[in-house]
Parts: structure tokens; C-alpha cells; sequence
């Protein structure tokens, strides 16, 4: 990780900016929702990799304690994935940042035929905290 | 429509005598368009030259890539790159290029981004 902050560095012009996205550790809210609203919701971790994150968080420290970057500004922000059934959650996380949540796909599939099966269009949620941070090259 | 005693197929729902299909939805990422609108608030891309690391298909990358000159998305997954062949050339596609490469070793030379996007990649 240190290794792709040294190659970003590299790569940026004098004054640059380093952006970072990515997911924050916090718990993803898994909801079944309805026209208006959220008619069930469930909150899982989202993170099984916490090695991962905290390497991710060091590289940083150790980019701007050897004065690569200033840290200019971060800002949270909350993703949003929207499926029609269980089948196209599990396809989407099997792919995507997904892949390590402990998703309850059971349980969800059966909270959704049971309000499918009483007439309401439902569809399913996965809202999950993000953070945008900036960095400066020095 | 379906005839009456004629078992709706799949996709399909039965309601009184009439079978009407119902509208399926694909997947939906981020359909309020939050990221980018983070991302261009984080930064000034106006008359910038963006590296996106973790760019994948490119989902990210072409709704913000109007604002830039220009913007080279990389990822390390073949797969990924070669399903935005598929996609509709826009007036965002223009501005972009994506490749295969990783991000330890970035086949450019010093000094030619303004930009680097780390897109849930470190």
C-alpha cells in the first residue's frame, strides 16, 4: 500500500491532489423497502478485513509523516445499492466490495416474499458509510 | 395477457384473469449519484488530468470525467475493462481511457497527473 502511495506521488504533478474512496468499517444497513419507506432493515458488518483497513489507514500515516502529502479535508458520504431480488444482491456482491459481508441472504429473501406476497413493491437496500478524504503533495 | 386456467410463467404475476409482466429493475448503484458529487466536491478537476486507480468498468469514472480533461482509469482485472467495450459511447466516454495495470507500478512517467483517484484501492 505504502508501495501505491509512492507510485501515486510520483505520477502527480508539483501541488497535486491524492483522493481516497473508500468504504468506512462502520456496519452496512441491509433494508427491504417499500414505496416510501424501510419496512425491515438489519444492520451486518460490512467488514471481515479489519487487517486490511488498518493497512490501508498506516500507509497513510506514513505518507504524510514522511511529508509525501498534507492532508487537506475528509467527508463522509452514504452509498447506495438498490437489487429487485436476493438472486441479483448476491451476483452484485459476489463481484463487488461486497464480497466479505456477512449478508443474512436468507432471511432477507424471506422478509421480501412475505411482503411481496401481501402486494406491496418492495425492493432491496444496502446502505453502507463512505469516506472521501484529500490530500495535498507537498 | 394470459388465458384463464393458463399458469403465469415466471416474471409474471396472475391477478384476476389478466397476467401482466412485471417490471423488472437491474441493479442500482449509488442511482443518487452521492459519489461523484463527494468526489467533485473534494476536489477541483476542472482543466485536470486524472489517474483513477480501481477504476473496474468504469461505473465511477464516467460521472465525473466531464469535468476533467481527461481521465486514465486503471484496474488490475482484465474482465472488468473489457466489458466498458459494451457501453455507449457519451460525451463522458470521450475523456477516457481505461487499461490493465497495477497500481505499484504505473506505466507512466513522473509528473503527469494532477489527480489521483484511489478508488477503494489502497
Amino acid at each position: 500500500m505504502v508501495d501505491a502511495l509512492r507510485e501515486a506521488r510520483r505520477v502527480l504533478k508539483p501541488h497535486g491532489v491524492l483522493i481516497d474512496v473508500r468504504p468506512l468499517t462502520t456496519p452496512m444497513l441491509i433494508e427491504v423497502v417499500g414505496a416510501t419507506r424501510a419496512i425491515w432493515e438489519k444492520e451486518v458488518d460490512a467488514c471481515s478485513t479489519p487487517e486490511d483497513v488498518a493497512a490501508a489507514d498506516a500507509a497513510i500515516r506514513y505518507a504524510l509523516s514522511e511529508e509525501w502529502f498534507s492532508f487537506e479535508r475528509s467527508s463522509p458520504f452514504s452509498l447506495e445499492i438498490y437489487c429487485d431480488t436476493v438472486t441479483d444482491l448476491t451476483a452484485y456482491a459476489e463481484t463487488r466490495h461486497l464480497r466479505e459481508a456477512a449478508i443474512p441472504y436468507e432471511e432477507l429473501e424471506e422478509r421480501r416474499r412475505e411482503l411481496a406476497a401481501s402486494g406491496q413493491t418492495v425492493r432491496l437496500r444496502c446502505r453502507r458509510a463512505w469516506m472521501v478524504s484529500t490530500y495535498r503533495m507537498n | 395477457m394470459a388465458r384463464a386456467g393458463v399458469p403465469a410463467r415466471a416474471g409474471h404475476r396472475l391477478i384476476g384473469r389478466a397476467c401482466y409482466t412485471m417490471q423488472r429493475m437491474p441493479t442500482q448503484v449509488d442511482p443518487a449519484g452521492v459519489e461523484p458529487r463527494a468526489i467533485l466536491e473534494a476536489a477541483d478537476l476542472r482543466n485536470t488530468r486524472v489517474l483513477e486507480v480501481g477504476a473496474g468498468d468504469g461505473r465511477l469514472t464516467f460521472q465525473y470525467a466531464s469535468e476533467s480533461n481527461s481521465v486514465v482509469g486503471i484496474d488490475t482485472k482484465q474482465g472488468d475493462i473489457l466489458s466498458t467495450a459494451k457501453l455507449p459511447k457519451t460525451d463522458s466516454s470521450r475523456h477516457v481511457h481505461l487499461m490493465c495495470a497495477c497500481a505499484t507500478a504505473l506505466p507512466f512517467s513522473a509528473e503527469e497527473f494532477n489527480v489521483v483517484l484511489l478508488a477503494s484501492s489502497l
